[in-house]
């Protein structure tokens, strides 16, 4: 349930960032407001077993993790590997404003895009740190009342 | 439902932000000569995006160049009009061009021999506003591609976005309907260009 609550947080994310992007500076407020609300989300998971945490934290982010396999095997399932840039691109957008700060070109590849091929590992392990008892932000679950949903 | 704030605050944020730049720009959005329009248009027939690659080896010369000058490239099917491509060129047969992996990118002028319909452009304004833009565009090497990249938004770009402000800060607009986004054929129809040569076929 949190995963899929996570999924269609990221996917209204998508929209709000890139639309704000249309005046310079603001998909920043979008985008940090995103990591916010993922964590918000990801403190519900408290106090669930391991495995169910890992698994809300990969869930989420399957299309991503599909689309990197496919860039960094060459692997071409229905034609679709030329497009998976873009499909990753695009599913990235919530993470593009802080993508856009790396700026270095003197590597195969511009920076942003070692940044994209990370970005679902870092989500997924944003959630699990943000799930875990140990963060230091676990008193924030009971003095908001966030309840236990997990998966 | 639990943290209902979670779920709604970015359908709103969307929808919000929907209505503003529609209520700003609906007189081009809904223009029929509108990238918008066309592009749903396109959509609706079953295009999307830059079209569809072909196998191709046109051989279109590329003399007579000079930096600053722009080259155009198509696919069959490109969804945003006829050219699906575009790339400033910097000289000594390299050009500056934005690609979804690749970013803003310095590349040989010879892969655009892999496109079944290329158009060279002159670029007919003042030498010196033609290297300032190019010396731009060269600043920009290894920024971040977004295929729908707003051309008002100031961190990413797309092939047609970072030539049109390249020129647009000399003072040269080829996006004289100010839409929301610039594609490549802006480029051939603008007023500023006249075209070298070009080669291949309508589809």
């Amino acid at each position: 349930m949190v995963a899929l609550r996570l999924l269609w947080i990221h996917v209204f994310a998508w929209f709000t960032v890139w639309l704000f992007s249309y005046w310079a500076g603001m998909e920043y407020i979008a985008a940090v407001l995103y990591l916010i609300i993922i964590s918000r989300e990801a403190l519900s998971l408290q106090g669930c077993q391991l495995g169910q945490r890992i698994m809300a934290a990969l869930l989420w982010q399957l299309p991503a993790y599909l689309m990197t396999v496919i860039l960094l095997t060459g692997w071409n399932p229905g034609q679709i590997y030329n497009y998976a840039i873009f499909i990753l691109s695009f599913w990235m957008t919530p993470l593009l404003p802080w993508l856009s700060l790396f700026k270095s070109s003197s590597l195969a590849y511009p920076a942003y895009y070692y940044g994209l091929l990370i970005s679902a590992p870092i989500l997924s392990i944003w959630v699990w740190l943000f799930s875990s008892t140990i963060n230091p932000l676990a008193a924030y679950k009971h003095r908001f009342g966030v309840t236990k949903d997990c998966v | 439902m639990k943290q209902p704030f979670n779920l709604l605050i970015f359908p709103l944020l969307t929808l919000i932000a929907a209505i503003v730049i529609i209520a700003n720009n609906h007189s081009i959005i809904f223009h029929p000569e509108g990238v918008t329009h066309a592009y749903i248009k396109s959509a609706l027939s079953g295009n999307i995006g830059y079209g569809n690659p072909v196998p191709c080896n046109n051989d279109i010369s590329f003399e007579g160049l000079e930096p600053g000058d722009i080259v155009l490239g198509a696919y069959p099917h490109c969804a945003y009009g006829r050219y699906s491509h575009a790339a400033l060129y910097v000289g000594s047969g390299q050009i500056i061009e934005g690609y979804a992996d690749l970013g803003i990118t310095l590349q040989s002028i010879e892969h655009f021999r892999e496109y079944p319909q290329v158009c060279l452009l002159r670029v007919d304004v003042d030498p010196a506003i033609k290297q300032a833009a190019v010396a731009y565009a060269t600043e920009q090497l290894g920024e971040l591609f977004y295929p729908v990249a707003f051309k008002s938004g100031h961190n990413t770009w797309n092939c047609s976005k970072i030539m049109w402000k390249a020129y647009q800060l000399q003072g040269v607009d080829f996006d004289p309907n100010h839409d929301l986004w610039v594609p490549p054929d802006s480029f051939y129809h603008s007023p500023y260009v006249k075209v070298i040569r070009e080669v291949g076929q309508l589809w």
